[in-house]
């Protein structure tokens, strides 16, 4: 595993695609461990990590993104947006966390919602004058909200691998999600204030209510979305494809800024952001099979039971067991192989599956955004065309702060399970 | 360390020792995981605790046609793979899915040894897998979200999430429903929002899925049975000398029968806790199907001289 | 150098052909899937297979696109400090490595794809061979090594890589 690991960060050196590392990786190991029949498996293997339903939503809502920017509307609900809060310092930093926490209450997916936003919020504030890598980071971070406020993919899974209630899991989501979200509204206001941002003036109410009427047609994109997906008209993940047909219809036909022209480079630009991030993924799925195949997270949970009796230091140590886990494994891949290892033993430390559940599902959506394999900071670096190295430290600060909200979440359960016992 | 666990199945002959890896789909409180793990006690057993058994749930090694791939290069030496996904690859297994030939589970567990059965399972040779024996989920009935489901009319123009497979499409076509694919963790919500009306499941899937939180319409209808198939890695299985593969073939045999028996009385046991979850339960009226399944029964049995003579074997 | 150069032009102009087609069907199934299902009460019970199998000939056309264009997430913190022949040299020892990798994949890819057992295996919904999406893995690696050797010599021969 050592020269795996060394392997790794040389290739990376070398400037290797992330994606071609991780395969030449697990080809790697196959060959130094010996075991060849293994090595029939690695192209069918990768073939079944990319046959997945809910990697058709980050492709798709990439599309529509590309449509709602050639077709003036990302433009308009920007624009609206900052007629409303420019005067504040900071105000499309806060209108990109407040519309990612609005989108994480129907979208359960952190991937998906970063390839939507990264492709509308990012070039809106950086032509607002963000910076681009911050932009590009504040849109990452509060994807995170996804999978967290329900409904959520994971803790679907959660609940199905752990027998929890499903319904349960949606309710405890709530606060720490909200929980989460305020925190980074909060870490905004703090590095607007140091940096000394600038702010608009406030606008008269007559260049609001020209604005407003400017965004309506712009507005049927999301409200089609939240109004399909609560009346069962679709699902989240065909609410991709919805949003492409409505973004089409109003940038052709209301405000004519699309052209038919345009479609073949939208098109040729979705299937290149797409493919960085989808390649990546199906690779780390080859590697995430060499680690079940080979029984590592297994073994080092099992290990990790030895050390302590106290429920507190456990609870820490899953916390950071469960962060390096999440930096390696796709998430729900990581749900599959874990849940069914630490089950039997919540009971022996006296720890809620519920609460077990927020925090083992908010770890690994941290993990995506998390060097050095985070599908998510993946997403944002190649869509928003900011290089991996400057997100990384631009979203250091985000990652403090949802790794404080992660302690507050472990050591106070109530926030997590007050909202379910009370509606139960 | 790698690749120990693959080695350990080349040594063979007299008294040798083998771990041998099994994989299935199932979460490991599914009753196919039990069968599993008494396949290892069985091993341990008859082999004086020269064999024993390494399994990995839940797709965690893939899904199963990355199973079979890795089970025909011999590097995992048992499956547990769904009759629906064998179905894909060979038309004859759909004799499992004609619609209403079992009364219940117990009817259908009691026909996996027949010659029309076992002629499915050496069909797998051709693969390079020898198929041991059929295990078996519970039958399949219909969960509803607004309704008790009555008549086929009734279904007409409801969305039904159906597992994909030919013959479990044509006999919800047959129905008169819009059979719907959707992964199984998209179901929940989209029971819950309306997506889609009804799902034809499994009782065992439909309490560990937690789907009676947002459908609350049961009707026990029996229409299929759901059976997989337990295979061994072609490679694996000529590597044993005889004595070991009749030591396999008679652990696997003893865990089956177990897991048979286990899976009717899990099927007792779901259906208990579905009326004390305060499920509105129903039975379905089979005549109002009949002429579905004839139609069905005759177009199969046109099809493949298998299946017909499983109909025949099993009317 | 100017043959490889047209190959790969001319395969990148193929891959933008396939790059357009394929996001249209993947974005025509999801939303008439939507149609049929909600409007029209008659679903496509194809619909996401075919998306999704879509979805997987995208990764690779443009995973490969994104290696001739150099969009491929990469760290590049190292080469861009170096100048002068350690930077030809460690961006060409990049490339080197991504060519093997290529040829290893082609070469395990025709293995896995000459299998018997692949003929048996057909698509659960379209009833299509399954070989129709297993062969963009194949397909794309090809590409991939078309446009990595291009990209390769470039590096190679030009002062100071790209
Ligand atoms: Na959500
Ligand atoms: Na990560």
């Amino acid at each position: 595993m050592l020269t795996a690991l060394l392997a790794f960060i040389v290739l990376l050196l070398l400037r290797v695609p992330i994606a071609l590392v991780l395969g030449i990786v697990t080809v790697l190991y196959i060959i130094i461990s010996g075991s060849m029949g293994m090595l029939d498996t690695v192209p069918q293997r990768l073939f079944s990590g990319l046959e997945n339903y809910s990697l058709l939503a980050i492709s798709l809502f990439m599309l529509a993104g590309e449509i709602m920017n050639s077709g003036g509307i990302t433009r308009r609900l920007v624009g609206f947006a900052q007629v409303l809060v420019g005067h504040f310092r900071g105000g499309l930093a806060y209108v990109n966390v407040v519309s990612n926490m609005l989108l994480a209450s129907i979208i359960g997916s952190a991937n998906a919602q970063i390839a939507m936003m990264s492709r509308t919020m990012v070039p809106a504030m950086e032509k607002e004058g963000y910076d681009r890598g911050f932009s590009s980071a504040t849109t990452a971070a509060s994807g995170l909200l996804g999978p967290i406020i329900p409904p959520s993919m994971l803790f679907i899974i959660y609940g199905v691998t752990s027998g929890t209630s499903i319904g349960a899991m949606f309710l405890a989501g709530i606060l720490p999600g909200l929980l989460l979200g305020f925190s980074f509204v909060g870490l905004i206001a703090y590095l607007g204030y140091k940096e000394k941002w600038g702010s608009q003036r406030r606008k008269s109410l007559k260049e609001v209510s020209k604005s407003f009427f400017n965004v309506i047609p712009a507005l049927s994109v999301p409200l089609i979305i939240i109004l399909g997906i609560i009346t069962g008209a679709f699902t989240p993940t065909e609410s991709a494809a919805v949003a492409c047909a409505v973004a089409f219809v109003t940038g052709f036909a209301f405000y004519r800024e699309l052209q038919i022209k345009n479609i073949p480079k939208i098109m040729v630009n979705t299937a290149i952001t797409t493919a960085t991030v989808t390649l990546l993924i199906g690779m780390a799925n080859v590697f995430g099979w060499l680690l079940s195949r080979e029984r590592l997270p297994q073994e080092f949970a099992d290990w990790m039971m030895t050390l302590t009796e106290n429920p507190l230091v456990f609870l820490l140590l899953l916390n950071v067991f469960l962060l390096l886990v999440g930096m390696v494994l796709d998430g729900i891949a990581a749900l599959i192989i874990l849940v069914p290892i630490f089950m039997p033993m919540l009971a022996t430390y006296g720890i809620d599956p519920i609460h077990f559940g927020v925090i083992i599902c908010l770890n690994l959506a941290i993990g995506l955004l998390t060097p050095p394999i985070g599908a998510g900071l993946f997403i944002a670096s190649s869509i928003s065309e900011v290089r991996i190295e400057r997100l990384t430290r631009a979203i250091l600060p985000f990652l403090i702060v949802s790794i404080l909200g992660l302690l507050l979440v472990t050591y106070v359960p109530q926030l997590v399970t007050w909202l379910p016992n009370l509606l139960n | 360390g790698g690749g120990d666990e693959n080695s350990s199945t080349e040594a063979s002959g007299e008294g040798g020792e083998h771990t041998f890896t099994l994989t299935h789909i199932t979460q490991t409180s599914h009753g196919w995981h039990d069968t599993a793990m008494k396949f290892d006690e069985e091993l341990q057993e008859l082999s004086d605790g020269r064999m024993d058994l390494e399994i990995y749930p839940a797709g965690e090694i893939g899904s199963e046609a990355d199973m079979l791939q890795q089970m025909e290069s011999g590097d995992i030496d048992f499956g547990i793979i769904t009759n629906a996904y064998m179905s894909t690859r060979d038309s004859e297994f759909n004799a499992w899915f004609m619609p209403f030939v079992f009364e219940d589970l117990a009817e259908a567990v009691e026909y996996r040894g027949i010659q029309p059965a076992q002629d499915m399972l050496e069909g797998l040779s051709e693969q390079g897998f020898v198929g041991l024996d059929f295990i078996f989920a519970g039958n399949r009935h219909i969960l509803n979200a607004s309704e008790p489901v009555e008549s086929p009319e009734q279904l007409a123009g409801q969305s039904i999430r159906i597992t994909d497979g030919p013959a479990i499409q044509d006999f919800w076509d047959e129905v008169g429903a819009g059979p719907t694919a959707m992964p199984l963790p998209e179901v929940y919500t989209s029971l819950q929002t309306g997506v889609i009306d009804g799902i034809d499941i499994d009782l065992d899937a439909l309490i560990t899925e937690n789907l009676y939180e947002t459908a609350d319409y049961l009707t026990m209808s029996n229409h299929m049975t759901w059976p997989a198939v337990v295979m061994m890695s072609e490679i694996s299985h000529d590597g044993l000398s005889e004595e070991d593969q009749d030591i396999v073939r008679e652990a696997m045999k003893n865990a089956i029968d177990w897991g048979v028996q286990d899976a009717v009385e899990r099927e007792e046991a779901n259906l208990a806790e579905a009326e004390e979850l305060g499920m509105n339960i129903n039975e379905l009226d089979e005549e109002e199907f009949s002429e579905v399944k004839e139609t069905l029964h005759q177009q199969y049995a046109e099809e493949s001289d298998i299946i017909a003579e499983f109909l025949e074997e099993t009317q | 150098m100017t043959l490889l150069k047209k190959v790969s032009d001319t395969i990148y102009s193929f891959e933008r052909v396939l790059a357009i087609g394929l996001c249209t069907i993947m974005f025509l199934s999801l939303f008439l899937g939507v149609v049929f299902r909600y409007l029209l009460s008659s679903p496509l019970i194809w619909a996401t297979e075919l998306a999704t199998f879509a979805l997987v000939w995208v990764t690779f056309i443009g995973g490969s696109m994104g290696i001739k264009q150099h969009k491929a997430a990469a760290v590049t913190f190292l080469v861009d400090k170096l100048h002068g022949v350690m930077r030809k040299v460690l961006i060409s020892i990049g490339f080197v490595i991504v060519v093997g990798f290529s040829v290893f994949m082609i070469y395990i890819s025709i293995s896995w794809l000459s299998s018997p057992n692949i003929s048996v295996q057909t698509s659960t919904a379209l009833g299509v061979p399954m070989l129709i999406p297993y062969v963009s893995v194949l397909i794309g690696f090809i590409f991939i090594l078309i446009h990595s050797t291009l990209l390769l010599v470039e590096a190679a021969v030009q002062e100071g890589g790209q």
